[in-house]
């Protein structure tokens, strides 16, 4: 075969695969990305309200920061909801944004979980200075901020902290008996296993946790309702009802 | 700078820690027969295959906190060895020595027999062979290796994060100042500000590997 029969062979192959992924594809997916904390609650409430079916959407999860910095490089996500604010002012500025909201009854609380292999007394943001170990969440993500708002106000002196990168992490951490406590988020305390709740952390003592709806730029029409079904019947995401539901034995 | 200086330690440390364990096992692989030594040559390569979180994620199951070693670390020298520097300093240690091992191993295996059977038979014991034969013929070869062990070290972040976790404030290494930079809305100029100093500690670290590997080369007695 010459050069040209094996370009024009490439040529028709290329062609054949563009026409079958076209085929595959009638109807574009609905890209969800989505802060880490919300792995467990985002599907369960999203579909019923949203008249979306889980097939037409595709949710990732992940730390806000990196959702945001893959955003801004032009990868595929049509919502993103985002652990704080400034994520969503950040992909505002760059022109990333179409729409954004931030729902009144999305709001998160902190509190501090203890290892169950952590046998000392653990009350109060006083007694975290008697745990060894304590785990909060990176400098930069949202959880690490909060919490460092409140260390600030109730300093560890005693206690080595380890840093986790994000929520997930900080559980695990916790978890496993690596940390004998640490500051979690309140929503991920019906998931957390071989772990105690020690006390709830006023909301107080450090910024609030808002969380935010973006639609993001180029998302299809399905994309768009979705957004606007979420806007107009509002999924109290976060409320004291959701947890209730599983809280009961979570009492300190 | 911190971020730097930590790496440069952990580095630095991780490379002494691993320069006596390198040279045995190197020389074990070079010049001895013993059962399990094609196992040992594959546990000691495996780092370097391995997924790197993989690795990490081995290391925290046998070092953690409630794990035999973990406690043992911690009751007899107050060393913890999971999330802390020293986490660190063992994942760059463990990371870097496939490099260093096979490159003493190379070395060794290029010592020729004879200079050492000529040592053996005027009556040197095994010890006196290593250090007076072996050793100062290999030593090119073990120079290189350290420094490629240096550089995984300074480089190193996939194990690092699993069993060392994101360490604290003034604790973390470059690799890990980079990525908690990422997470910051504003830390574009910090993570720029890193990148180039990673750039500059690159050129600066392959300017000396290349002027070190020179004078190896006309080393008189290779």
């Amino acid at each position: 075969m010459t050069k040209v029969s094996y370009i024009l062979l490439l040529t028709l192959l290329l062609t054949a695969f563009g026409c079958k992924s076209e085929s595959i594809q009638p109807q574009e997916t609905i890209q969800v990305c989505a802060a880490s904390s919300l792995r467990h609650q985002l599907k369960e409430k999203l579909y019923p309200v949203s008249s979306v079916t889980p097939e037409q959407v595709m949710t990732r999860y992940d730390a806000s920061s990196r959702i945001a910095r893959q955003v801004e490089q032009g990868a595929p996500c049509h919502v993103f909801v985002s652990a704080s604010t400034a994520w969503v002012d950040r992909l505002e500025k760059r022109g990333q944004v179409q729409k954004r909201w931030a729902p009144p009854d999305w709001r998160n609380s902190l509190a501090v979980l203890r290892s169950t292999k952590f046998d000392g007394s653990l009350q109060s943001l006083e007694d975290l200075n008697e745990v060894s170990r304590l785990a909060i969440g990176g400098p930069n993500v949202p959880l690490g901020s909060y919490s460092r708002e409140v260390l600030k106000r109730f300093p560890v002196e005693h206690t080595h902290v380890i840093v986790g990168r994000n929520a997930e992490q900080v559980l695990r951490l916790v978890e496993k008996g690596e940390a004998d406590a640490a500051i979690v988020y309140a929503s991920d305390i019906p998931f957390a296993r071989d772990v105690k709740l020690a006390f709830h952390i006023p909301e107080t003592l450090h910024s609030p946790v808002q969380y935010e709806l973006a639609l993001l730029r180029n998302a299809p029409s399905d994309a768009s309702r979705l957004f606007e079904n979420l806007q107009n019947h509002g999924i109290g995401l976060l409320s004291t009802e959701f947890l209730k539901k599983r809280r009961g034995e979570w009492t300190p | 700078m911190t971020p730097m200086l930590n790496s440069l330690f952990v580095a630095l440390f991780a490379v002494l820690l691993a320069t006596p364990l390198a040279v045995g096992t190197g020389w074990l692989l070079a010049r001895r027969q013993f059962p399990g030594k094609s196992l040992l040559h594959l546990l000691m390569l495996s780092p370097l295959v391995l997924p790197p979180v993989v690795t990490g994620y081995l290391l925290l199951s046998g070092l953690g906190r409630h794990s035999w070693a973990g406690e043992w670390a911690r009751d007899w020298f107050g060393l913890e060895l999971s999330f802390s520097m020293t986490a660190a300093i063992i994942a760059a240690m463990v990371m870097g020595l496939p490099l260093y091992v096979a490159s003493v191993r190379l070395a060794v295996e290029n010592v020729p027999r004879e200079l050492e059977e000529v040592a053996e038979v005027s009556g040197a014991s095994n010890w006196q062979v290593f250090w007076r034969i072996t050793l100062p013929t290999a030593w090119p070869g073990i120079v290189a290796g350290c420094l490629l062990a240096f550089a995984r070290g300074m480089g190193e972040f996939g194990a690092t994060v699993i069993l060392a976790g994101h360490l604290q404030e003034g604790e973390t290494t470059l690799a890990l100042a980079v990525y908690q930079a990422l997470d910051d809305p504003e830390g574009d100029e910090t993570v720029w500000f890193l990148s180039a100093l990673s750039i500059a500690a690159c050129f600066v670290f392959l300017f000396a590997y290349e002027r070190i590997t020179r004078k190896i080369r006309h080393y008189p007695h290779r």
